[in-house]
């Protein structure tokens, strides 16, 4: 009997080693320097927090979140949590949807442009989509370009051009 | 029978009868126990064990004309008191009316329309999505925008718990224990597209629900008074999708949900808990993910193409062959950037210098320089994989058989949870297997033996199937024991570890899956005599299979491995075996299973189950 227990006290810890371990190696691999800033709405900043690595294997992706009341049912709607029309919300939808986003812009229509456009209160979606297109170089000068500064530009163009009527911008 | 304990306000204030009561002859002397875990959520000392306390504490708070604003019980339980305010008709001139500016910008920042249960595809990568995942979207109202394609903006609420450890063992206890709060969110929707159709890559299912504007306005409600609490969130029973049917629950108190589902909770359960009550879902709809629109976009390509966009991912400056019609070069860039998106997803969230976001927006210039709106991407909605279509997460499996030609036995399985490579197709992922706990307990007759054949902890199998565009490893893990059949342990019991990597390849559809992988194993049980007659085997070896599917009903699998046991008596061991499945109806399938043991064999029929 007691030989039976060691054996699968035995199982039981290989087990556990070998999970605990396989998880902090993933968790090791992805702790280079994050370049969000602390405040923006960027995904990875949500996704992955600020320390990617670390909570990628454990939060984020598992149901599970670290204590962030950005989201919070009671503790009001601004911030990345505004979804309802105007600048501040367009600049952070931006920021969120970034990847889609730069995606749609240069194929010129898409899912995240409709909503952009439904944000910024713009009149017709398909111009938006032309327009955004046709400017991609400005707002997206290079890779490097932080996402807020992309919100910004994203919200200049749509403002700078009359012909899209974006009323709440 | 009053108020206290109408099932209305038990569901509003989400109390259960206590684990006594549920023996009938002790009922009269027990309580209720509610699953609210903080504090703030009752307004009587002993709120969570009564209701009836509750409810007199909540009615007189009601007319107090403190604390002012927000803080004022009116304006904390909106749902309790419109639905008391219902029943009772109160004379609103005797209460306080308190200004409730929070909750009145939160309803308009809902707007709320409709509620859909999104449910989140299974998920290996990750542990604890492995089962999928369920949330709430509230689509707002909003009569001046276009009616497609405006989900984005909706509010999404999800159930989920604050994790506050690090490491992957006290994660795991904890979240079995109900170590971890779980609280309620809500977040634009956009951050769940983003996280799981396209971070994950799963395909997302959306279910409308039937409610009045008068249920709906209760739900929404509901989940504000539950914003300012935490439940004690349990892995497997009190998860995500358990939360999110009981907040539905409180909004239409005219229908059982949880008291049909089974524990463990999983997600895809609930989906079927909301189709058991009919007219309840009105409608399904399909949110494909990342992975799937890229498959579709390359779908109808020519080789040329493929190779273009395989090379513009290299080298994103390529040329394009001069035949390319624009046409073509659109659909190659838009195919190309979805592969970088798909190949660096980490990367590019994390790191904007690096060389994939550099590789994209390279790609993305180009795209842009072309002009032209592209088309959309409208895939065929898989049906046959809505996950609610799927047979019983439970298994149990009655059968005969013999091993080795004389040994006549009868067979009882039992699986906890939830589907392997040759159950029934619909409903599940294609080409992977998770169960959890299953197990098999064989008696013989002749010589009145009960015993365990194989009992396992948890079993998965995870094939990818190696393309063009997909190198993906396949993997499988297996813990727990199994009887063993060799010249050093003939029919010894013993603990297994095996953990294997490898590739696999599906052909017409995923009709035919071959795999292959390398497998290493522990095992350790006391009658082994293996490493240094220790009670251990250690060792490593080819495994190789092939799955068929010849209907969604129809699947057989045949596999085959050999392990080597350096410096151990034997050296080696080897086993095959095969099984074929047909499942006559949704949850009842007949099984056939053969297998070699030393040069003979273990041959088995059975009826299985689902449920």
């Amino acid at each position: 009997m007691k030989r039976a227990l060691t054996a699968v006290l035995s199982v039981t810890c290989a087990v556990v080693l070998l999970t605990a371990t396989s998880n902090s190696a993933l968790a090791d691999a992805h702790t280079s320097g994050p370049a969000y800033g602390p405040a923006g709405c960027g995904l990875g900043a949500m996704l992955l927090g600020s320390n990617p690595g670390f909570v990628q294997v454990f939060a984020a992706t598992t149901n599970g979140t670290f204590g962030n009341q950005t989201f919070g049912i009671t503790s009001g709607t601004l911030g990345c949590a505004n979804t309802a029309g105007g600048a501040g919300s367009t600049a952070a939808f931006v920021e969120t949807n970034r990847e889609v986003l730069v995606k749609d812009i240069s194929r010129g229509s898409g899912e995240t442009i409709a909503a952009l456009s439904t944000l910024a209160g713009c009149s017709d979606p398909t111009l938006v989509g032309r327009t955004l297109q046709s400017n991609f170089s400005t707002i997206f000068p290079s890779a490097a370009v932080s996402d807020k500064q992309v919100g910004n530009n994203v919200v200049s163009v749509l403002r700078d051009d009359k012909a899209l009527a974006c009323r709440k911008l | 029978m009053g108020l206290a304990e109408s099932s209305q306000w038990l569901r509003l204030g989400h109390w259960k009868a206590s684990g006594w009561s549920r023996l009938w002859f002790i009922g009269a002397l027990s309580g209720w126990q509610s699953e609210a875990d903080g504090g703030d959520f009752f307004l009587a000392r002993n709120g969570k064990s009564s209701p009836s306390a509750e409810l007199n504490a909540t009615l007189r708070a009601f007319t107090r004309p403190t604390p002012a604003g927000d803080e004022h019980a009116i304006c904390r339980f909106p749902a309790r008191f419109r639905w008391l305010h219902r029943q009772l008709r109160f004379d609103r001139d005797r209460l306080a009316a308190p200004r409730c500016g929070k909750f009145e910008a939160y309803l308009k920042s809902v707007k709320p329309k409709s509620a859909i249960v999104v449910f989140s595809s299974y998920f290996l990568s990750k542990a604890a999505s492995a089962f999928g995942h369920t949330f709430l979207r509230i689509e707002k109202d909003e009569p001046h925008a276009g009616t497609e394609r405006r989900q984005l903006l909706d509010t999404g609420i999800d159930y989920s718990a604050t994790v506050t450890t690090s490491n992957a063992l006290i994660y795991g206890i904890m979240g079995m224990i109900g170590g971890f709060r779980g609280t309620f969110r809500k977040l634009p929707y956009y951050y769940k597209v983003r996280e799981y159709n396209d971070f994950d890559t799963r395909d997302i299912w959306e279910y409308r629900l039937d409610l009045s504007d008068e249920q709906l306005f209760m739900l929404v409600a509901h989940l504000w008074e539950l914003g300012s609490t935490y439940f004690d969130y349990f892995y497997f029973t009190e998860n995500c999708s358990y939360h999110i049917l009981g907040a539905i629950e409180a909004a239409r108190p005219d229908i059982e949900l949880l008291s049909g589902v089974k524990s463990p909770v999983i997600p895809a359960d609930t989906i079927k808990a909301l189709f058991s009550v009919p007219g309840l879902v009105v409608d399904v709809a399909y949110r494909p993910s990342l992975m799937t629109q890229f498959r579709h976009r390359v779908e109808g390509m020519s080789d040329v193409q493929l190779d273009t966009v395989e090379k513009l991912v290299e080298a994103p400056d390529s040329q394009f062959p001069d035949s390319m019609t624009t046409r073509q070069r659109i659909q190659v860039l838009d195919a190309a950037a979805d592969l970088v998106d798909i190949k660096y997803s980490k990367t590019l969230l994390v790191d904007l210098g690096s060389e994939p976001s550099r590789l994209k927006l390279r790609l993305l210039e180009r795209r842009a320089r072309i002009g032209q709106p592209s088309a959309d991407v409208s895939v065929a909605i898989p049906w046959h994989k809505q996950p609610h279509v799927g047979h019983g997460s439970r298994r149990i499996g009655i059968g005969a058989g013999t091993m080795r030609g004389a040994d006549e036995y009868l067979s009882l399985q039992l699986r906890v949870t939830l589907h392997d490579l040759a159950d029934p197709a619909p409903g599940y992922p294609e080409l992977s297997q998770i169960e959890f706990l299953p197990f098999e307990l064989r008696y013989f007759p002749d010589r009145q033996r009960l015993r365990f054949e194989r009992a396992s902890l948890v079993r998965i199998v995870h094939l990818n199937s190696q393309g063009r565009f997909n190198r993906r490893i396949s993997w499988k893990v297996d813990v727990g024991g199994t009887r063993i059949y060799d010249r050093g342990c003939d029919g010894c019991f013993v603990g297994v570890a095996l953990v294997g990597g490898g590739i696999a390849k599906s052909l017409s559809g995923d009709r035919v899956a071959l795999f292959t992988t390398l497998d290493t194993y522990f095992m350790a049980g006391p009658d082994l005599n293996g490493i240094e007659d220790a009670p251990i085997r250690l060792g490593i070896g080819p495994a190789a299979g092939v799955r068929v599917r010849f209907t969604e009903r129809l699947l057989t699998v045949v596999a085959g491995d050999w392990i080597w046991l350096p410096a151990q008596t034997p050296l080696a061991m080897w086993s095959a075996s095969g099984t074929l499945r047909w499942a006559i109806s949704r949850n009842f399938a007949l099984d056939v299973s053969a297998r070699t043991i030393r040069r003979t064999y273990d041959g088995r029929l059975a009826a299985m189950f689902y449920y």
